[in-house]
């Protein structure tokens, strides 16, 4: 509706349009610092880059000095390998999404984090120029995920059904305290190959991480898909993660139900597979389907993380304009949680708990799920 | 909150069942003694003691019962006072006609009136009809609502449109009532213009608080508009032409001295808009119309009836074609329309009755229809280079509405001199469409058919709500000082298999600790069972009406208000008045939705919060002389609160303005020349800009970059003011008169910002590049970004033209 009126009226006041003293080229550029810590691992990482503006920039070198209670732990200098052409970012390119890019400098440390570890992180940049800080986050309590089951259900679009994959998963509130959750599936196949004509059986690995149908608190829907599912007019509503709090459920248990797209295990095992076969016999043979699965198993991996409030806004704010239908000219605001100090960006800490769930075997040929 | 209600309801009862044998009852109707027209808020007094007509014209004066006659004096603003002696030995009617032509000069003695000082109740104003006609006028079109944003606590949103933000809430939070009928959706050319006509408006009392107990439904403000009943005696009317709309008015008797017409059409012609459209290259056009239509007839001096209809509607198009080369070589041929069309319907009978001289019925039966309809088709063709030819054809339908049944009994009783109870009933029958939409695409190429599918979704369906209300509010005068006003407004609202209740205390009261000056204190609770779902920038009207659901609680508000008052100067009033509104359950879009063109239904869009509006207002009113006007200031803050909105934190409510200056005058110079200024300060109101780029980081190291956002409503805008002129040019004819007005909007041509948007000036290239994973990375340099201000509203001079008959 809006690119139809706007251009209405801006045709109405067409001679009487005017710049107002705003202009983002004046904004003080700020070091920009990202990273999720956690408890499960001693291998830590956030990265760095510069925010002017409009513009995204690399830095040329950072460092990062991690404190955990008060007390310095790591210190580690990264520098920028190459600096390409693309040095900068468009500002207000929509659409934009990838792993990290070269205008981040990601900067990896060594740091074992206990829950209740006040942490603390210190970051420079190009050799002083720019400097920031974390304010002192505090290692979250473990969850635990007392319960995990699967079914398969199938929910009814418009004009056709679509069979998903539900968890279900329950997840006891740590009593007397608010809390905030975010969760992930994280999926692995295992499946074992061998040649039609009884040649060598090969083993493979795929994962990936599970899309969670529908972007909305999955407390609240439980289960049920909400209508932005309907996707007419291509709104997506999935995304990698989820985020809720215990608002609901308060010292009492939330009983998630969740659903996943089911498994597609030709996709990405057989593109890992063809790899393993060119990489042994010097050809590539996956075109060829002269092989058959003779074992296969899928393994979920539900990783649930006890988050700060400040780290639950984020996450949904992420999920929010990741989705396929954000786009800033036609929905309303959104606002981006930052917690650096002297600086922009977002660095918490997640203490995550990993539940696994085997998916029975499976046996089915190529040809069968082709 | 139970027991204050039911102390009210007692205390009520028993006035209402208090009866005084050592009284009679006068009562009747005042009129005007030209056109029979009933006149709302007519005087009817003897000493100190005095009633005032309803809505309908009648009074009803309780006086001491004698041996001889008592003399009443009849008055109202611009009639000559009247003196009737009546024999006060028995209950007595009264009918009085007025002569208009008094001088303006001339105070007008009133008893408990609905608005102003006198009255029981605070924040309620009434505008005069001739403040209206003669404010200087947008196009040329006198317009009702723009006066109304011209009150202190009033504001009108974007600058130019006839939007009302009352006391810190939302558009959709007024009851706009046409003779007691809700009209949802009162705004033409997206605002520029309101439904109601001028020509066929009686009276306008607009209350901002201390709402009486027989309104319910709206937490903000109540816009009561009186339409005219129509001459009984003579056939009248006016044509008139400005440079947006051509105007006509009738009114006259069918059967003379017993049954009236009166009749308002406007039109939007095309003679100003269609060569600027064509001019611009736009291929589309736009029109409004509105009929207002009412029948009178009197069956006796106890029974009248009333039939009235209005409908109103808006219709815009817009057409696109283009023809472009394809990167294949081919040729691309793309034909789109878009089409627009809402109004609303409203249709009403109502039955008077004198059941005794102290009390009157009004019955209703109404009915109320808004639509709204939006429309596009997308057709397109690809001929390719090989010659094969892919056809595409996109289309949607989307539509909205809402439609009542409605049924309501009023009653007025004065039980005494110094008691006037109000107490009544009604039901509506709800039937919500929020949203339908359906979709058709096809797609062939080389004449296979490769789509061809239709999908045709309502989000929620049509839903069903049952309201019922009952009011009681007692006017009620203890002694010579003190008045109170108590009441009670009851309802009840059943959707969804829920029934949701609510039990509205409204209190008010005024002390006069001098003859001159007085302290009013009010306390009203209010609940509304409908929402109207908004955009942040633009009042559209693909704006969404929706109902609560089990889900989504009535909104509610509690007004705590307190006024000094002073009219020691004859023909000026002064008032000085504060406030305090909490609203709960407020709607507002969830971070990140779009409002339109998701298919998700608006249940799973909003978020309910809470909201918060205080402010200071100060009044100055002359009444009297050749000059009159007003000088409003309003100093205020409203802010809004929800849990997932900018972090669970308050933010500024998009109009949330701090300072609002209004200045009004009007000046008759003599009766061929009348003048009018209009000028309003108003402190700039909230956007949400964004400040700058940043990237945001998902748990497994996804980045994604975005505007980057500190909180809701970051960006306060510049202050807006205006002075606009009008001038009015009368000419006498032999029957009737002809008016030129000529005025000017935004004289001194100040730049005010209607809307902000951003703008990205972009050079550079793009380049794209296929990663390992599969994704594909663009990149594009930017050179600036700026804000521009965009001013509908600059210098803009119009002309119009009424003859009278």
């Amino acid at each position: 509706m809006k690119r139809f009126i706007i251009p209405v009226l801006l045709l109405l006041a067409g001679a009487c349009t005017h710049i107002i003293d705003y202009d983002f080229s004046k904004v003080e550029p700020e070091l920009m610092v990202l990273g999720w810590l956690d408890q499960s691992t001693s291998s830590q990482t956030v990265s760095v880059s510069l925010s002017e503006g409009g513009l995204i920039k690399s830095v040329d070198e950072a460092t990062v000095t991690c404190y955990v209670n008060d007390k310095q732990v790591a210190s580690v200098t990264a520098i920028q390998e190459e600096k390409d052409d693309y040095s900068s970012f468009s500002p207000f390119y929509i659409g934009y999404s990838g792993k990290r890019s070269e205008l981040q400098l990601p900067v990896s440390f060594s740091a074992s984090l206990k829950p209740g570890d006040k942490v603390r992180l210190t970051v420079d940049a190009n050799h002083g120029t720019y400097q920031a800080s974390t304010p002192e986050m505090t290692v979250p309590e473990p969850v635990e995920i007392t319960k995990v089951d699967t079914d398969h259900v199938t929910v009814t679009h418009l004009d056709y059904s679509e069979d998903y994959l539900q968890i279900r998963a329950d997840v006891p509130d740590r009593k007397g305290e608010d809390n905030w959750y975010c969760i992930s599936v994280q999926e692995v196949s295992y499946g074992r190959y061998s040649f039609k004509d009884d040649g060598p059986a090969l083993f493979v690995t795929a994962s990936r991480t599970a899309y969670i149908q529908d972007l909305d608190d999955p407390i609240l829907l439980d289960g049920n898909l909400s209508q932005s599912d309907l996707n007419i007019f291509d709104f997506s509503g999935n995304g990698e993660f989820a985020c809720f709090s215990d608002q609901l459920f308060q010292d009492g248990t939330a009983h998630l139900r969740m659903n996943i797209s089911s498994w597609n295990d030709g996709e990405y095992s057989f593109r890992d597979l063809g790899k393993r076969f060119a990489e042994t016999y010097g050809t590539d043979i996956l075109n060829e389907r002269a092989f058959d699965r003779v074992h296969a198993e899928c393994r979920l991996e539900i990783r649930l993380s006890q988050c700060s409030q400040d780290a639950y806004y984020y996450l949904r704010t992420l999920r929010t304009i990741s989705s396929d239908g954000y786009d800033p000219r036609i929905v309303e605001p959104v606002t981006v949680p930052s917690n650096i100090i002297g600086g922009i960006g977002f660095v918490d800490i997640l203490n995550t708990t990993v539940a696994y769930h085997c998916l029975p075997d499976k046996e089915e040929s190529y040809e069968e799920m082709d | 909150m139970k027991r204050i209600s039911i102390l009210l309801l007692l205390f009520v009862s028993q006035a209402v069942f208090s009866q005084n044998k050592n009284t009679i009852t006068v009562s009747g109707l005042i009129t005007d003694v030209a056109s029979g027209e009933t006149l709302i808020g007519a005087g009817a007094t003897v000493g100190k003691d005095g009633a005032v007509t309803n809505n309908f014209g009648f009074y009803s004066l309780s006086v001491p019962r004698t041996a001889g006659k008592v003399d009443i004096t009849y008055s109202y603003v611009g009639y000559t006072t009247q003196t009737i002696s009546v024999p006060a030995q028995k209950d007595t009617t009264v009918n009085v006609t007025l002569v208009p032509g008094a001088s303006l000069e001339e105070a007008v003695v009133t008893a408990q009136r609905e608005s102003g000082i006198d009255a029981t109740k605070m924040s309620a104003i009434e505008v005069p009809i001739a403040a209206i006609k003669s404010a200087p006028a947008l196009f040329g079109e006198a317009d009702v609502l723009k006066t109304i944003q011209m009150l202190p606590g009033v504001q009108g949103g974007t600058e130019g449109f006839s939007g009302l933000y009352v006391r810190g809430g939302g558009p959709d939070e007024n009851l706009l009532l046409l003779d007691g009928i809700p009209v949802y959706n009162a705004e033409h050319m997206l605002g520029i213009f309101s439904v109601f006509q001028p020509e066929a408006v009686k009276k306008v009392t607009l209350y901002k608080g201390a709402f009486p107990a027989r309104y319910g439904g709206r937490i903000s403000s109540i816009l009561d508009v009186r339409t005219n009943d129509g001459n009984l005696y003579e056939t009248h009317g006016s044509i008139g032409i400005s440079m947006i709309s051509d105007k006509l008015h009738l009114e006259g008797p069918i059967w003379k001295g017993k049954t009236s017409y009166s009749i308002s059409a406007r039109g939007m012609h095309s003679i100003f808009l269609t060569p600027i459209l064509k001019l611009t290259g736009f291929d589309g056009n736009y029109f409004f119309y509105d009929l207002d239509a009412k029948l009178t007839h009197r069956f006796s001096d106890r029974d009248r009836l009333y039939f009235n209809v209005y409908n109103g509607l808006d219709d815009f198009y817009y057409r696109y074609k283009d023809d472009s080369s394809t990167f294949s070589g081919g040729n691309l041929t793309e034909n789109q329309h878009l089409s627009i069309r809402w109004g609303n319907t409203v249709s009403a009978l109502r039955w008077n009755h004198v059941m005794s001289p102290k009390l009157f019925a009004n019955t209703t039966v109404a009915y109320n229809h808004y639509k709204m309809k939006m429309g596009s088709e997308l057709v397109s063709q690809e001929v390719h280079q090989n010659g094969t030819i892919d056809n595409d054809q996109y289309k949607f339908d989307y539509r909205s509405g809402m439609r009542d049944w409605v049924a309501k009994v009023d009653f007025d009783y004065t039980p005494t001199s110094n008691q006037q109870v109000k107490f009544g009933a009604d039901y509506t029958y709800h039937t919500f469409i929020p949203e339908t939409l359906s979709t058709y695409a096809q797609e062939t190429s080389g004449g296979m058919v490769q789509l061809d599918t239709t999908i045709t979704m309502k989000s929620n369906g049509a839903q069903i709500g049952h309201e019922v209300s009952l009011y009681v509010e007692d006017d009620i005068k203890l002694g010579n000082r003190l008045t109170l006003n108590p009441g009670v407004h009851a309802s009840l609202f059943g959707t969804q298999g829920k029934t949701y209740w609510s039990l509205e205390p409204r209190m008010s009261a005024k002390l006069n600790f001098t003859p001159d000056w007085a302290v009013k204190a009010s306390y009203s609770r209010m609940s509304q069972y409908v929402h109207l779902l908004s955009s942040s920038q633009l009042s559209l009207p693909v704006d969404l009406w929706v109902p609560i659901t089990k889900n989504i609680r009535p909104e509610t508000s509690n007004q705590y208000s307190l006024g000094l008052y002073y009219n020691g100067i004859p023909g000026w009033e002064f008032s000085l008045e504060g406030y305090y509104k909490s609203i709960d359950n407020v709607l507002e879009y969830k971070e990140g939705v779009a409002f339109l063109f998701d298919s998700s239904g608006w249940e799973n869009k909003v978020e309910v919060g809470s909201g918060r509006a205080m402010g200071l207002e100060l009044f100055i009113e002359k009444t009297m002389g050749k000059t009159t006007g007003w000088l409003g200031y309003t100093l205020a803050k409203s802010d809004r609160l929800f849990s997932t909105i900018n972090h669970g934190e308050r933010f500024p409510y998009r109009y949330d303005r701090r300072h609002n200056i209004n200045l009004v005058v009007n000046h008759k110079f003599n009766d061929k020349f009348d003048f009018s200024a209009t000028w309003n300060y108003a402190s700039g109101g909230v956007t949400t800009l964004p400040e700058r780029r940043v990237a945001m980081i998902s748990p497994s190291g996804d980045i994604q970059y975005t505007d980057f956002v500190t909180s809701r409503n970051n960006y306060r805008l510049p202050s807006s003011h205006t002075l606009n002129l009008g001038f009015n040019f009368h000419k006498k004819h032999n029957r009737g008169e002809g008016i030129w007005n000529l005025s000017v909007y935004n004289a001194y041509n100040h730049m005010n910002p209607s809307l902000v948007l951003k703008s990205n000036n972009e050079y550079g290239t793009m380049t794209s590049r296929w990663d390992e994973d599969g994704t594909t990375q663009q990149f594009k340099q930017v050179s600036e970004v700026q804000l521009k201000k965009i001013t509908l509203l600059p210098f803009f001079p119009s002309v119009g033209y009424t003859r009278t008959f």
